[in-house]
């Protein structure tokens, strides 16, 4: 009687005087090794399990494209890292896309999206290219009334969001389903995080030939290996794309483009914004050659006078960064 | 000993009924309950009076001195037949001014407008103010311009829209968009591909129309209709069609920039 009496008293002290205020709804928590930094996440947009799931719902789903045959896993496959295998990916009515599609992974962390940062926020990019004449060449609003037809997204929607399929629930979930493809269990990883043995020694040599007499920290820096910076590496002499002047206007910004990750890099072949390296030996002969000396060039691409051993370390060392789990989720 | 624990329930009830009253919380209401602990959501509110007016642009949607309609036959100024299939641009960023020029306050407003609406909501002005003169701008300011249009309501100028107002390569959004056929060859037919498309979009080319004589009083409580003109074929002054007919702003600059040079004049008061 005792304990019923002291309990009754706890409980209808806590029970009538809380305070009036929403409590969060449960919310996922990204499983991220030490070594990475938090990820920021949208005040509008807390990643909660239902929404991950919305999210990669819209993420396959055809009918975000004109004639129904696109979806964003079209050209970005899982198994992939989420990227393409072509240079240009197929978009609608077999039209070929301008840009070698990207992986897709670490997401949250970047600071603007495509590869000419022209997209400030995951939430604004995600609907670009169901606008894009080429991709899926839809509206959003009538991408909204096609899914209010379908009972599993109304009610996902009305779960997640309290409301129908909007703009605003379309690019909020597929943002917080890509923000959940954190890639971060690579043997490199597991060397950062104290495991000695995860690499091997002409792997350790290739970390050492990276971070030293190639210099490619210099842009490829961090925990994802990008500065994401925008850069010219010299890949070609004259170029077809504007890259990032075609945001800017400005012409010390032509055929620059975003500092891409290395990880992964034996599932996101072809190369290079237009994928015009096949192999990744094709890749570090380029940077060897030292570019081709494109007006706006980045100082730190240059003759790198690497030996075929010392190509052969930085090769094994690139395929360390392989996250052998995250392409097969 | 039972009893000595019921009475100690009792009065925890109580003092937990009586110290968790329920009321109106919120100072600033009218039947404010200094004793309440908790909202029964029944705060009560005086309306202010409005001591704004409200400010309407209605407009006429012209081409030169004609009344503008789609699919209508224009000449540009090289001679060239065209028609507009579409025409789209956003206003906002209105400044009113007094006799004094001096800046009469009023909120950030936008508009999309279109030949298809004559009538449109632009705000508020102070209730009691003479209006001058106003500016107004065609296109958006660059903190909107950099917004996420999944951000606003559907009833919003700056929400998504159909056709689509915001790029789909860059955040942004499309100023004006203007489309339609171009006799290129002068044969007296709009042949296949004989289109022309003006996409314009980027903060250097918002394009302030100035020293606007709007003249009026605004009335607390009342809304004022402020009349304007809009050229359309105006966008396309000194533009040559058959040989300069496309830019998405980027891609053609020098193009992109005469429409807007172009749009800082097309705006008038309503003769």
């Amino acid at each position: 009687m005792k304990k019923l009496v002291y309990i009754l008293l706890i409980w209808t002290g806590v029970s009538s005087c809380r305070k009036d205020f929403d409590l969060p709804s449960y919310q996922y928590r990204l499983d991220t090794p030490a070594h990475f930094p938090e990820m920021e996440l949208p005040e509008d947009n807390p990643i909660t399990p239902a929404k991950i799931k919305l999210g990669k719902l819209l993420f396959e789903d055809v009918r975000l494209s004109k004639n129904e045959s696109v979806s964003c896993a079209s050209c970005h496959f899982s198994q992939n890292a989420f990227s393409d295998t072509v240079a240009f990916s197929v978009g609608l009515y077999g039209q070929n896309t301008l840009r070698n599609s990207p992986p897709l992974f670490n997401l949250g962390y970047h600071p603007y999206y495509f590869k000419d940062g022209g997209a400030p926020t995951l939430e604004i990019q995600v609907i670009a290219p169901i606008h894009n004449e080429i991709e899926m060449d839809m509206n959003i609003l009538e991408v909204c009334d096609i899914l209010n037809t379908d009972g599993d997204y109304t009610r996902l929607s009305q779960e997640v969001f309290n409301t129908e399929v909007t703009p605003f629930v379309v690019s909020r979930s597929i943002a917080t389903y890509l923000r959940t493809l954190v890639s971060a269990n690579s043997r490199y990883d597991r060397f950062i995080e104290g495991d000695e043995s995860a690499l091997t020694s002409i792997e350790k040599e290739g970390l050492s030939i990276f971070e030293g007499k190639a210099n490619c920290v210099a842009c490829h820096s961090g925990f994802d290996f990008t500065n994401y910076s925008f850069q010219n590496n010299g890949i070609h002499l004259s170029y077809g794309d504007l890259g990032r002047r075609l945001i800017t206007g400005l012409p010390e910004d032509d055929a620059k483009f975003k500092v891409a990750s290395l990880r992964n890099l034996s599932f996101t072949g072809p190369y290079m914004f237009d994928g015009s390296l096949v192999s990744l030996e094709e890749v570090i002969e380029h940077y060897n050659s030292g570019g081709m000396n494109h007006t706006n060039q980045s100082d730190d691409v240059y003759p790198l006078n690497l030996t075929e051993n010392e190509k052969q370390a930085l090769l094994a060392f690139l395929l360390s960064l392989n996250d052998d789990n995250f392409v097969s989720k | 000993m039972k009893n000595k624990y019921i009475i100690i329930a009792i009065t925890g009830l109580a003092i937990s009924v009586s110290s968790c009253r329920k009321g109106c919380t919120d100072p600033a209401a009218e039947n404010y309950d200094a004793r309440a602990k908790k909202s029964d959501n029944s705060c009560e509110y005086v309306e202010p009076a409005d001591t704004t007016s409200s400010v309407n642009l209605v407009i006429t949607h012209l081409s030169g001195s004609q009344t503008f309609a789609m699919n209508t036959d224009y000449v540009d100024g090289f001679g060239n037949d065209y028609q507009f299939t579409r025409a789209q641009m956003y206003l906002s960023s209105p400044k009113y001014m007094d006799e004094n020029m001096n800046l009469i306050s009023a909120p950030m407003e936008y508009a999309l407008v279109s030949p298809s609406q004559t009538t449109y909501a632009f705000g508020t002005v102070p209730g009691d103010a003479h209006i001058h003169m106003m500016d107004i701008a065609v296109g958006v300011d660059s903190v909107a311009n950099a917004s996420d249009p999944g951000t606003y309501g559907a009833d919003s100028p700056l929400a998504y829209q159909s056709p689509s107002v915001h790029w789909n390569w860059n955040s942004g959004y499309i100023f004006i968009a203007i489309e339609g056929v171009v006799d290129i060859d002068g044969n007296g037919t709009y042949d296949a591909g004989e289109t022309f498309l003006c996409h314009v979009g980027l903060n250097s080319m918002l394009a302030v129309n100035s020293g606007l004589l709007a003249h009026f009083n605004s009335v607390p409580g009342q809304t004022h209709n402020i009349e304007l003109d809009i050229d359309w074929s105006g966008l396309l002054t000194g533009i040559d069609l058959s040989v300069d007919n496309s830019t998405h702003t980027m891609d053609n600059m020098p193009l992109a920039t005469t429409v807007s040079n172009n749009a800082a004049n097309v705006i008038t008061i309503h003769q």
